[in-house]
């Protein structure tokens, strides 16, 4: 099967490029090329994403493009939050949410890309 | 503080699966981050959560390897070749092409959000209650008949 080396080959180079997005990518290629049902792409995609962290993050270092005093920050909300939000996976399915974070992105997005 | 909140929230949205970590960038670009230090730290950020996602969801027999495993080459090849790129690509540019990226995630989950769910629907449309489709299904050894 090619399809999921082709998506797996774009999720690592969002996730490298820009540094986000990779999973946003890697969820729809389970549940398209192998199959999964929501829940399992989700928990299968850290699992992926993951190492394309690891690879993208020791370039970015070896860039010099770590600011350490805002990482250890981020880190920490991070963590915690991902926690947080693990507890609830698959709990709840709020469409607003999904259309609110939507909405987030499109303005995020179209700020991003006027000069 | 506003840093540590932003990556709580981004860290929120991800552990649901909601695909909310991508706002990080935006957010620490808004506290007047530079872009590749805001993609650097979201990047590093990620990763303990991610460690803590990948331990929980093996323990809960969620996970797929095969498909890791599957995909693992190629993935890292991308993500190799998109972060050495990324050093070479004007910060504006760069700045735009993650905005065209999020919108059209952006546009993507607006339009799944009007679309109805079955229970455990697969990629073919139907109901699997959370089992593979036929036409991926081989012999699994390990895999959670029930997840």
């Amino acid at each position: 099967m090619i399809k999921d080396k082709i998506f797996a080959a774009l999720s690592g180079v969002a996730n490298g490029l820009f540094g986000s997005g990779g999973g946003l990518l890697a969820v729809p290629m389970l549940k398209g090329c192998y199959g999964l049902e929501a829940r399992r792409a989700q928990s299968t995609a850290p699992a992926i994403i993951f190492p394309m962290c690891v690879v993208s993050a020791a370039l970015y270092m070896g860039r010099g493009d770590i600011d350490w005093g805002l990482t250890w920050k981020v880190t920490l909300g991070c963590t915690a939050g991902a926690a947080l939000g693990a507890f609830f996976l698959g709990k709840f399915k709020n469409v607003w949410l999904d259309r609110a974070i939507a909405v987030a992105m499109l303005v995020c997005g179209v700020r991003m890309v006027l000069p | 503080m506003i840093a540590v909140a932003a990556g709580a929230l981004a860290g929120v949205l991800m552990g649901m699966g909601l695909g909310g970590g991508m706002l990080l960038i935006p957010i620490l670009l808004w506290m007047d981050i530079g872009l590749r230090n805001a993609q650097g730290a979201n990047l590093i950020g990620f990763l303990p959560a991610a460690a803590l996602a990948v331990f929980l969801h093996t323990r809960q027999k969620r996970v797929d390897w095969k498909a890791v495993k599957s995909t693992a080459v190629c993935g890292l090849a991308g993500a190799a070749a998109g972060a050495w790129a990324a050093g070479y690509i004007d910060v504006k540019w760069l700045g735009r092409g993650f905005g065209v990226f999020l919108i059209l995630l952006g546009i993507r989950a607006m339009v799944l959000s009007f679309k109805k769910p079955g229970p455990g629907q697969g990629a073919a449309g139907k109901s699997n209650d959370g089992k593979a489709t036929k036409r991926h299904e081989k012999t699994r050894r390990g895999d959670d008949p029930t997840a």
